[in-house]
């Protein structure tokens, strides 16, 4: 028998890694010496081989089942596993945008809402300079709202007046009527927002800008800013001036200007 | 260390990032699984796919596997659902009773499991099963005690040296010897084309 053993034609080297392949099949080979033979047993197919025979003898020993599975199958099986994995990375940044996405939106609806329900107790109307003249009710206090609704004393005459009453260009203001004090509560765009008109007449100087700009984009801004002004936000202050100015008394104010310096 | 701790490690191995330990698993237990679902499945190459299907589940779900039952018990129900399902979603009514998976290992109605292969697996099981046991009578005393002790008794290689009274190292070269002389006889049958159809 020991003519059996002797008659291999496996090298010493080989003979070394059957023997730790057998002692490592029934558990018996030390941490490092398993990690460096499933390592090798992933690519050597002759180790791969060596293995499944020695699977079959024991199963045929132990009097356990067993089918032959092709050599192709642990091949399809790890394809598919990394297949899968690199689908779910890729996957990974779009539903990071998607999630970043739904709460940027979310922010942008209900935040608002969420601050008007909050900010100020009183309740949020829109009123018109009649209303206003009657002194029957106090514009909210806060430094953009005084630019432009019809304060007594911080008496501004926009440009929306002037500019509403320019035939080429379409009403700027929604039809506020006395009786038609409203709230504005849920109001989430300034394009639904009812324009606040002062009555008065403006009490300061004015800049000279450009007349050249879009109306409409200038009464977007102007409710923009009533609207941010009703909430207790600062709105576009900056750009009250620029978009409240009136050409047509621009210009009639530079003739008189000069006239008078004459 | 015993076969159960072996996949223990295995699987802690795979749950911490090593797809090289799921492979060795799925080496391990290939041929085993193949068995359980040729019982449901008598197409060969049907019988693949849900190998592959079974291994995949395998894995997904591997983070789960918490050692509370051995992985291969683990492992055979994944199987065997699998196989149902398949039967189900082509259709095809799956089989009312079930084995547990100890009961499927030593199922002696084995015979019965193997009715699915084609005549080649058949023919080809017989042989391999003939030529061990030929191989095995065949052995030195020492070799056949060794091997006998390890693979029907499940003995550690320390209880064979105690029981044959030698190092370790010689019961692990026995060992190695008697496997040896056995895959230098099932070589030639396992390599030809056949058994891969």
């Amino acid at each position: 028998m020991t003519s059996m053993t002797s008659s291999t034609t496996v090298n010493p080297l080989d003979e070394k890694i059957c023997e730790q392949l057998s002692a490592w099949i029934d558990g018996e080979l030390s941490k490092e010496e398993a990690l460096f033979l499933e390592r090798r047993l992933q690519h050597d197919e002759a180790l791969q081989a060596m293995y499944t025979r020695l699977q079959m003898t024991s199963a045929c020993m132990k009097g356990q089942s067993a089918r032959l599975m092709p050599k192709a199958l642990c091949s399809n099986i790890k394809q598919a596993l990394a297949e899968e994995t690199s689908s779910r990375k890729s996957r990974r940044p779009l539903f990071a945008w998607a999630a970043a996405a739904s709460m940027a939106f979310a922010a942008i609806v209900f935040i608002p809402s969420f601050m008007q329900s909050t900010a100020t107790p009183e309740p949020r109307l829109a009123i018109n300079s009649e209303t206003l003249s009657n002194n029957e009710i106090d514009p909210p206090a806060t430094f953009a709202s005084a630019d432009l609704i019809g304060n007594r004393q911080l008496a501004v005459n926009t440009s929306i007046v002037t500019i509403s009453t320019n035939p080429a260009t379409p009403p700027l203001t929604p039809a506020v009527s006395p009786s038609s004090i409203e709230s504005v509560e849920g109001v989430i765009s300034p394009e639904d927002f009812p324009l606040i008109i002062s009555s008065e007449k403006k009490s300061w100087p004015r800049s000279v800008v450009n007349a050249n700009s879009d109306p409409a984009l200038e009464a977007y801004l102007v409710r923009h800013n009533q609207m941010m002004a009703q909430d207790g936000m600062g709105g576009f202050v900056p750009y009250v001036d620029v978009v409240a100015q009136d050409a047509s008394q621009v210009k009639k104010d530079t003739e008189e200007t000069a006239g008078d310096n004459k | 260390m015993g076969e159960n701790e072996l996949d223990l490690e295995l699987v802690k191995r795979v749950q911490a990032g090593d797809k090289t330990a799921f492979d060795v698993l799925v080496r391990k237990y290939q041929h085993r699984i193949g068995a359980v679902i040729g019982r449901f499945v008598h197409d060969y190459a049907e019988s693949q796919d849900i190998a592959q299907e079974t291994f995949i589940r395998a894995y997904r779900a591997l983070n789960n596997f918490r050692g509370d039952a051995q992985f291969y018990t683990w492992l055979y129900r994944i199987a065997v659902n699998t196989a149902k399902n398949h039967l189900v979603s082509m259709k095809r009514r799956p089989p009312t009773s079930d084995v547990d998976a100890e009961d499927a290992e030593h199922f002696d109605g084995a015979y019965r499991m193997h009715d699915s292969d084609t005549p080649e697996h058949e023919l080809l099981r017989e042989e391999i099963a003939r030529t061990v046991s030929e191989v095995v009578a065949e052995l030195p005393e020492e070799l056949r005690q060794a091997i006998t002790l390890r693979e029907m008794e499940g003995l550690s290689y320390e209880e064979i040296s105690e029981t044959m009274d030698c190092p370790i190292g010689t019961v692990r070269s026995r060992i190695f010897r008697a496997r040896e002389a056995i895959d230098l006889r099932l070589r030639p049958l396992m390599d030809s084309e056949r058994v891969r159809p």
